[in-house]
């Protein structure tokens, strides 16, 4: 039985536990010590605990959300989203990431960056938008779900917002979902963007191409048949000893059989 | 520089006076709180404030962002340790401790792993590192056999919670590929992990037999003879209801051999 696995006991002493443990609970559960307080401070003890409790559980649901991430700051999104627009005024391409909202399936709440009219987060803003000088600043890692923008971002206040929202470009692209978004960064340029420090050259010196994989596939074989041969060598050692033991324990090996010669013919006294 | 959200608390704050005289009479109705009621509270309130204060330490300190879609954590990223000069067939690689974190004065030890190859590793900006390789999730024990020299300092180094043992709940993000330079295709994907599947557990048992010499032989009788002696669930209900003795057990023995046997 799985109990009798992991507890060294008898069925009786587990019965005798069971019932000390079941007994121990009833006393707890029916002491009658209380504490005299006023309701008002036992509600606000509730509440403020379960308020709290809800706010670090929804920090460990936004760990494991979609993430944006900039050279200086890191939020969460719903779904990744990016969308690309022409302004006309400052003649050059904008790209525009929403996050703010967050989603996480295993951890059982979600919620939306900006939802459709009359949703609840519409009402709550809790939107970001992100606006890069640049869409090609915007990079999708490990299949969209983490959005990398190559900048640093930086927060606009209450007018630049306004003032941006105003844009013919940006009202005609998301006019009917600004009034959700509650912050707005700018990422203008970056400080990390450089050419990768691995030459074509370098890297064809240290992989050549699916050959390396093999070669470490065939060194792994070799090793792993060696570290193989050398436990076989020992499992052989300790066999032939303990062979040894079971011979000297069942009586087959005594003492070197006494051999004597009389006039060139041999007798044993071992029989 | 005064705090953005100053007003809102100063204003939140007023508000909260202005509850707490209009409900001060309120205050006098005492009521007798059941004590063992404060101590599941407080049980249950400890519980979660446990898992959560990890990940908000989690969620507060250094990322680490992995090409197959998973987001670690990190004390640093400073790597454990970092091979230069790769060499036919190695390439050169980093080994990273993910999985713990520091921050708000708290601060908790990584107990997983990333081994990439070097050139696969990019920073951005000063807390984030992106990992442009296809790594496998695998066993913490498989380090033994995959990167037998890098799991000595993972499990010795004293700040650090990788624990390269069986049945642990340590990972090991492995890749040999890399995704920013092009070093990346179905086929190499195929033959890293016939790498890992092939040579991950069984290379990391040879290797813990040979380091355990007779020691492992020993051990390996002592769990077959385990083995032999252990109750089959028929045999230890029988014994539970009565003692499992009487001539009536011949059969269940005999019963429980086969099973064994089987």
């Amino acid at each position: 039985m799985g109990l009798n696995k992991y507890v060294k006991a008898t069925p009786s002493q587990v019965a005798t536990m069971m019932i000390i443990g079941i007994g121990l609970a009833l006393t707890a559960l029916t002491f009658q010590v209380g504490i005299r307080m006023p309701w008002l401070v036992f509600l606000a003890f509730i509440f403020g605990s379960g308020t709290a409790g809800y706010y670090l559980f929804v920090v460990g649901v936004k760990f494991y959300s979609f993430l944006v991430v900039t050279e200086n700051y890191r939020t969460t999104t719903f779904h990744p989203r990016v969308k690309v627009v022409w302004d006309e005024g400052w003649k050059t391409h904008l790209g525009l990431v929403f996050a703010g909202g967050y989603n996480s399936p295993g951890k059982l709440l979600s919620w939306p960056d900006i939802e459709k009219p009359g949703g609840m987060a519409k009402r709550g803003k809790v939107a970001e938008l992100f606006v890069t000088a640049d869409p090609f600043m915007i990079e999708s890692v490990a299949n969209t779900r983490f959005l990398v923008i190559r900048g640093k971002s930086r927060e606009c206040n209450h007018w630049e917002t306004a003032a941006f929202f105003k844009r013919p470009s940006i009202q005609a692209a998301i006019g009917d979902e600004v009034d959700g978004i509650k912050r707005l960064y700018w990422v203008m340029s970056s400080t990390s963007l450089h050419p990768d420090d691995v030459s074509p050259e370098s890297l064809a010196s240290v992989m050549r191409g699916p050959s390396d994989l093999d070669d470490l596939a065939s060194l792994f074989q070799r090793w792993q048949a060696e570290y193989r041969m050398t436990n076989e060598q020992e499992e052989e050692r300790v066999m032939r000893g303990l062979h040894n033991i079971e011979k000297s324990r069942s009586g087959r090996s005594k003492a070197p059989a006494q051999v004597t010669v009389h006039e060139g013919k041999e007798e044993s006294t071992d029989e | 520089m005064i705090p953005r959200y100053a007003p809102v608390a100063v204003a939140v704050f007023l508000v909260m006076i202005a509850i707490g005289l209009l409900t001060a009479p309120l205050t006098t109705w005492n009521g007798n709180i059941p004590i063992m009621l404060f101590f599941i509270m407080g049980g249950v309130l400890m519980v979660m404030m446990n898992s959560s204060m990890r990940m908000m330490v989690r969620d507060a300190s250094k990322t680490v962002l992995l090409d197959s879609g998973h987001r670690e954590s990190s004390h640093g990223l400073a790597p454990l340790c970092d091979v230069d000069l790769g060499g036919e067939p190695w390439p050169p690689a980093s080994l990273y401790l993910v999985g713990g974190g520091s921050a708000y004065a708290f601060s908790m030890k990584d107990k997983h792993a990333v081994q990439v190859r070097k050139s696969s590793i990019e920073k951005l900006g000063e807390d984030t590192l992106i990992v442009y390789a296809p790594t496998q999730p695998l066993p913490g024990y498989f380090v033994k056999s995959l990167a037998p020299h890098e799991s000595d300092q993972l499990a010795r180094a004293n700040y650090s919670g990788f624990v390269a043992e069986k049945d642990t709940e340590s990972i090991l993000h492995y890749s040999l590929l890399d995704s920013l330079h092009g070093i990346d295709s179905q086929a190499l994907r195929q033959l890293q992990a016939f790498i890992a599947n092939r040579h991950g557990k069984v290379g990391a048992d040879e290797a813990v037999r040979v380091r355990k010499g007779d020691r492992a032989i020993i051990d390996s009788f002592r769990v077959l003879a385990a083995r032999a002696r252990s109750r089959t669930k028929r045999e230890s209900v029988a014994k539970f209801f009565n003692g499992g003795g009487g001539a009536a057990n011949e059969d269940l023995q005999a019963n429980a051999d086969k099973e064994r046997v089987n």
